[in-house]
């Protein structure tokens, strides 16, 4: 039995259907990624599953159990922790304050341990526990974001998009960070535009294209398979294509000087 | 100088009330992000429940003080649970505003029913002997009064900072999806939120029992006071709260002390507008910005009802026809009268309706225009015999003017703060009428006022004016119609949607808001005018308040950007008095609960209900709600 499982589940805003019949499944320890464009359901799917948003139909299994009726509290102390898009930290709070939220619904004797793990994994937090959150930059943000995600405890952490809006060098910490995680027991799915760094984490992928599922499978085939990579990823051979019309470009130039000449 | 020491602390005594009141102000809205207007009514509660259990059943001041308190915020925790905190799911933060007036009116129209219209007055907790410091004289029960403020600000203090709880509330207060994420739940916070601000607003209401009378429409004041020192101290700030409170208890009583009683709020009023120019979000501004997350996208352009422009024209005959015919078949005078009224109450309902549900800017003192036109026409035509059209231009004329000066103010406001600003002006204009006996007649009235006339016809009785009034307003309709579906109506709606968006699209927002302004202050001049023509009489609170709140109400209650729609909640409010008038004693709380339910079952106000019926039994699936809600909804 998958530890996570979306059978046939459909997400409408105000009558517009958003997901249609998402099959989904997560096993134990995996890093599974959902990939595609801007609008393709990604985070909707996110939040279907950490309950900001409910699903009109299907179902959502945690070990077999439903959870599409529970409130997002109650699939927290199920050890779902969502990472939400644009970081949504509290900005006016301190780092501390942001963590101790983070374990909101947590016993009180579990949270001096996981204030341990947390600093173990962010020096730079420790570091800076008593200053406002607001004042950090993007990637400290994210750091800080995921931190309060990891505060509860989880089984499985919900990423959306955690490379929006911060520098490149701190998306490979951070992309080094989930695979870390991973070692540590936890299971993520990561939201990602940034498909080609996704995929070269991921063990497997789910591709959006209009709110359903339009691929899935072994992210390193996906990777592999060039056709796929240029039709939904929009790697690969799209760089062929430029060469090719450059090289066109670079041959009707000379022509041209050459009649010049 | 000692007399000024003195008069301080009188105002700092009054200041501490509004400032607890306040803090109960900032305490909802920064969890939940709206206005609570009910306040004051959990206030006047509590003191009456504390007079009966001590005076009436001679209980020991210490159990029956607490058990009026406990008492008020359960029943308190209760309403809230069944209407503020489902509103705030589904309504926009204006709609919200007004659901509390409304649950303002039916706890002051509960406690009329319980208590009667009599003021009653309580002991001092501690006797009637002050306290004398040297040529200082304390009350003793302002020793009360300082004593639980500071109890409320101590304890509010440490519950946000160093709680868990606290922290919870601050959570929700930033941005209520985190904190679900994080397992708060928002519901109960919210809540939570609104049980504490009831308990503070009690315990405000017991201890200022004593030094005042109080009667069932005393909460209104407490509500307004503490609104302003809210706003005044700026809103997200619990010292700002204190500040503010303090600050109007003692510019009350300094003007009080040495200007005059009847301007003393006046002066206040006008302080208050100068604070605004100076500092437009307050005194104190919290670091903290509250995140606005999409839902409040989505409520703000819920509004829209709209009917095929086939059966829209069918129903624009079948309504003008009933309105040429009403007359012959309602023949009680009564009842034509308050038609009568509600087809006055129309024209400022338009002009608002254009300020507010179009340019979506809160007006909470289009009485104040109403006066003004009013009092004009009135004394001109009372005074210098001048005729009425002449006295009605002068008072259009007066209006602008205004409305002018005033928008130095409004124009660079927003949001709450417009609230605020224009409730400011309303009360300005009441106390204005209160106090300039001499042109206004002041409390008593204005009396002898002439029926309007024109070229010697005279329209004495409800019949003519009636034709009058339908002439005028499908006059201003169709004219304000025309204009809505043009540029400048489209212009209007795109600053209600989003004003940023609409400046950088090159609409001229500052003009735009000027001329609607503009437009709603000289039709509430008129309505004002011919409202004191057909009275033959004015008194303040014909123009007060209470009427501009009425006034929003009956715009939302009957469907706001509409245009036509909030006749119908003008009818409603209107008529409802003169039809139930044997039950004359439930009147204040019917409509109260009235305007509640409306709000909670009837979102689109009585227009959209009716377009909704419309469209489902002609099967016409005219998308009830705009495109915006569901491009909003995709993010």
């Amino acid at each position: 039995m998958p530890f996570l499982e979306l059978n046939r589940v459909s997400v409408s805003y105000s009558n517009t259907p958003v997901l249609r019949d998402i099959n989904l499944y997560v096993e134990r320890g995996e890093i599974v990624t959902l990939v595609g464009a801007n609008g393709a359901g990604k985070s909707t799917l996110v939040k279907a599953i950490s309950g900001l948003v409910r699903s009109q139909t299907g179902e959502i299994l945690v070990n077999g159990e439903p959870i599409q009726r529970l409130p997002p509290s109650a699939r927290l102390r199920l050890g779902i922790a969502h990472v939400p898009e644009g970081r949504q930290i509290f900005s006016g709070m301190t780092v501390m304050e942001n963590l101790r939220l983070g374990a909101h619904a947590s016993p009180a004797d579990v949270i001096a341990e996981r204030f341990e793990a947390v600093w173990r994994l962010f020096p730079v937090l420790k570091a800076r526990q008593a200053e406002l959150a607001g004042n950090f930059s993007g990637g400290q943000q994210q750091m800080l974001a995921i931190a309060r995600g990891l505060m509860s405890g989880p089984r499985i952490l919900l990423l959306d998009e955690p490379s929006l809006g911060v520098a490149p060098l701190l998306v490979n910490e951070i992309f080094k960070l989930i695979r870390t995680l991973r070692d540590r027991g936890i299971t993520t799915i990561l939201a990602e535009q940034n498909a080609r760094q996704a995929l070269a984490i991921a063990d497997r992928a789910y591709v959006f294209e209009n709110g359903k599922v339009a691929l899935s499978g072994l992210s390193k085939d996906l990777l592999d398979s060039p056709e796929v990579a240029s039709r939904y990823l929009g790697i690969g051979s799209g760089t062929a294509v430029s060469e090719m019309t450059s090289a066109k470009l670079a041959e009707r130039l000379r022509t041209a000087l050459s009649v010049v000449a | 100088m000692w007399d000024f020491v003195q008069i301080c602390v009188g105002g700092l005594a009054v200041g501490a009330i509004y400032a607890v009141i306040a803090l109960g102000f900032s305490l909802v809205f920064r969890v939940t992000g709206a206005i609570n207007l009910s306040q004051g009514g959990f206030a006047v509660i509590a003191a009456m429940l504390g007079y009966t259990f001590a005076v009436t059943f001679g209980f020991p001041l210490w159990i029956a003080i607490p058990v009026a308190v406990g008492l008020t915020t359960l029943g308190g925790m209760i309403l809230g649970n069944f209407t503020f905190v489902p509103a705030l799911e589904r309504l926009s933060t204006a709609n919200i505003l007004m659901l509390t007036a409304g649950l303002l009116t039916m706890i002051q129209g509960f406690t009329l029913v319980i208590w009667g219209s009599q003021p009653y007055a309580m002991p001092p907790f501690s006797g009637e002997a002050p306290l004398v410091f040297g040529p200082i004289r304390l009350p003793s029960q302002s020793i009360w009064v300082f004593g639980s403020t500071a109890a409320c600000i101590c304890g509010l203090w440490l519950l946000i900072t160093r709680t868990k709880l606290g922290r919870a509330l601050r959570a929700c207060a930033e941005n209520p999806t985190a904190a679900s994420l994080m397992g708060v739940d928002v519901r109960r916070m919210t809540l939570f939120s609104f049980g504490l601000a009831t308990f503070i607003a009690a315990v405000a209401g017991v201890m200022v029992a004593p030094t005042t009378s109080l009667q069932f429409d005393t909460g209104g004041l407490f509500t307004i006071s503490g609104f302003i020192a809210a706003v005044i101290g700026g809103i997200t700030s619990f010292p700002g709260a204190v500040i503010g409170g303090v600050f109007l208890g003692l510019t009350t009583q300094i003007a009080t002390a040495y200007i005059s009683s009847l301007f003393a709020t006046a002066i206040a009023l006008v302080a208050l507008l100068a604070i605004l120019v100076w500092r437009p979000s307050g005194l104190l501004q919290s670091r903290v910005r509250r995140r606005h997350d999409v839902r409040e996208n989505l409520k703000a352009s819920m509004h829209m009802a709209r009917l095929a422009g086939g059966a829209a024209r069918i129903f624009a005959i079948l309504a003008f026809a009933i309105g040429l015919l009403l007359p012959l078949a309602v023949t009680d005078n009564g009842i034509l009268s308050g038609i009568v009224i509600a087809g006055i109450l129309f024209m400022t309902l338009m002009g608002l309706d254009v300020l507010m549900g179009y340019a979506g800017q809160v007006s909470l003192g289009q009485a104040g225009f109403m006066a003004i036109g009013g009092y004009t026409s009135g004394y001109l035509t009372v005074n210098y015999g001048v005729t009425p059209v002449v006295g009605v231009v002068a008072g259009i004329v007066l209006s602008l003017g205004c409305a002018l000066i005033l928008s130095i103010v409004t124009l660079r406001l927003r949001g709450l703060y417009l609230a605020l600003a224009t409730l400011t002006f309303g009360l300005l204009v009441d106390s204005c009428a209160v106090g300039f006996v001499g042109v206004t007649g002041g409390p008593s009235g204005l009396v002898g006022i002439p029926s309007f006339s024109v070229a010697g016809h005279e329209f004495a009785s409800p019949r003519s004016m009636y034709y009058l009034v339908f002439g005028l307003d499908v006059v201003i309709l169709v004219g304000l119609v025309g204009c809505m579906s043009s540029g400048f109506g489209r212009a209007l709606r795109a600053i209600r949607t989003d004003q940023l968006a609409a400046d950088a699209l090159g609409i001229n927002t500052v003009r735009y808001k000027l001329v609607a302004f503009l437009i709603s202050a000289a039709l509430a001049s008129l309505s004002g005018s011919l409202y004191a023509h057909f009275f033959n009489f004015l008194s303040p609170e014909m123009v007060g308040t209470d009427r501009s709140l009425e006034l929003v109400a009956m715009l939302i209650v009957g469907g706001e950007g509409t245009l036509f729609g909030s006749v119908l909640g003008a009818l409603l409010l209107t008529l409802m008095p003169t039809i139930f008038q044997p039950l004359a004693l439930y009147k204040t709380f019917v409509s109260g609960a009235l305007l509640v339910c409306g709000f909670l079952y009837l979102p689109q106000g009585i227009y959209g209900a009716l377009v909704h019926f419309v469209a489902q039994l002609t099967g016409n699936t005219t998308p009830k709600v705009t495109d915006v809600k569901a491009a909003g909804a995709h993010r």
